[in-house]
């Protein structure tokens, strides 16, 4: 299965180790990871993604591309919300901002409608404060990352890629934040 | 599964250390010097890559044959930017770099393909 997850963790220390983690596990040959990167939301709502210090030009603002991948992830609310953003927003500090609302959006919206609350609680959301990590990975099951969240106290979200590829949002930058190895996180 | 290292994890490895190499440079001169030594290295994976290409099942053969591909490009656009002005370089190097992670996602998606083989095995 070609998957998206995410792995949302209480903080930034977690998802480190998460992140090497799940490198760890491709290198054993468990899983392969196409690519993975760290985010954290901060305590006003604002996401950022934790990129190579030493990369030159690539912003910390979460572009276009990741942003779609976010609002995917939350479900279809969020997807929605995402895809607006993305088409609404013009700077990838701006789009930072709307999807960090998306990535907290659909738990609000899903609240606020009982009726459509099932059809959310499987969505991926990363409240105020907290970091996760997401990556693009290829696995025959889901054992070796549930038990990687498990072991670190994180929790586990996934879409399959073929289901968020159909959506046709991403744009060309999403590969520009999800390293195709691992990497120490550096947020700006 | 225990741990496999063969001929593919290694190509896939090497294409990871070039673009992680790419991530390190910062000034003109240090992206211009990656940029002949992507425009080398880049060719000689390219050609170790289509050597793999007898030895796989069909569905890792169509990535890697992609792979190679945008290794020869990445190339080509090593050449292109270690030459590029000043006002070209921006340009010319992203273009590299876009090429050298096509090919470590071509080259991630042949590795997936042959341990989803082995799997099924």
């Amino acid at each position: 299965m070609d998957n998206y997850v995410a792995i949302v963790f209480d903080n930034d220390t977690k998802a480190y180790d998460g992140l090497h983690a799940l490198w760890n596990l491709d290198a054993e040959g468990d899983i392969t990871v196409h690519g993975a990167a760290v985010i954290h939301r901060d305590s006003y709502g604002y996401t950022d993604v934790a990129t190579k210090d030493t990369d030159p030009g690539v912003r910390t603002a979460i572009g276009i591309g990741l942003g779609a991948l976010l609002g995917a992830l939350a479900g279809p609310i969020g997807a929605t919300a995402g895809a607006a953003a993305a088409a609404a927003a013009g700077t990838g500090a701006a789009i930072g901002a709307a999807s960090g609302g998306v990535v907290g959006l659909t738990a609000d919206a899903a609240k606020a409608d009982e009726h459509e609350q099932a059809a959310f609680e499987g969505g991926f959301v990363l409240p105020k404060g907290k970091s996760a990590v997401i990556a693009e990975v290829s696995e025959q099951w889901t054992t070796p990352i549930d038990t990687l969240a498990s072991r670190l106290g994180g929790s586990v979200y996934r879409r399959s890629k073929s289901d968020i590829k159909s959506d046709m949002w991403f744009g060309s930058d999403y590969p520009e934040y999800l390293y195709p190895y691992d990497y120490e996180p550096q947020f700006a | 599964m225990s741990k496999v290292t063969d001929a593919l994890e290694e190509a896939r490895s090497d294409a990871q250390a070039l673009h992680r190499k790419l991530a390190t440079a910062k000034d003109h001169a240090a992206i211009r010097a990656n940029a002949r030594v992507v425009a080398a290295e880049a060719v000689v994976l390219a050609h170790s890559v289509k050597a793999l290409l007898d030895s796989q099942h069909a569905d890792a053969k169509h990535h890697l044959h992609d792979a190679a591909s945008a290794l020869e490009s990445a190339s080509k656009e090593a050449k292109e930017a270690a030459g590029a002005s000043d006002a070209q370089l921006k340009e010319k190097s992203s273009a590299m770099r876009a090429r050298v992670r096509a090919a470590v996602a071509l080259l991630s998606l042949a590795v997936a393909a042959k341990r989803a083989k082995l799997v099924k095995a």
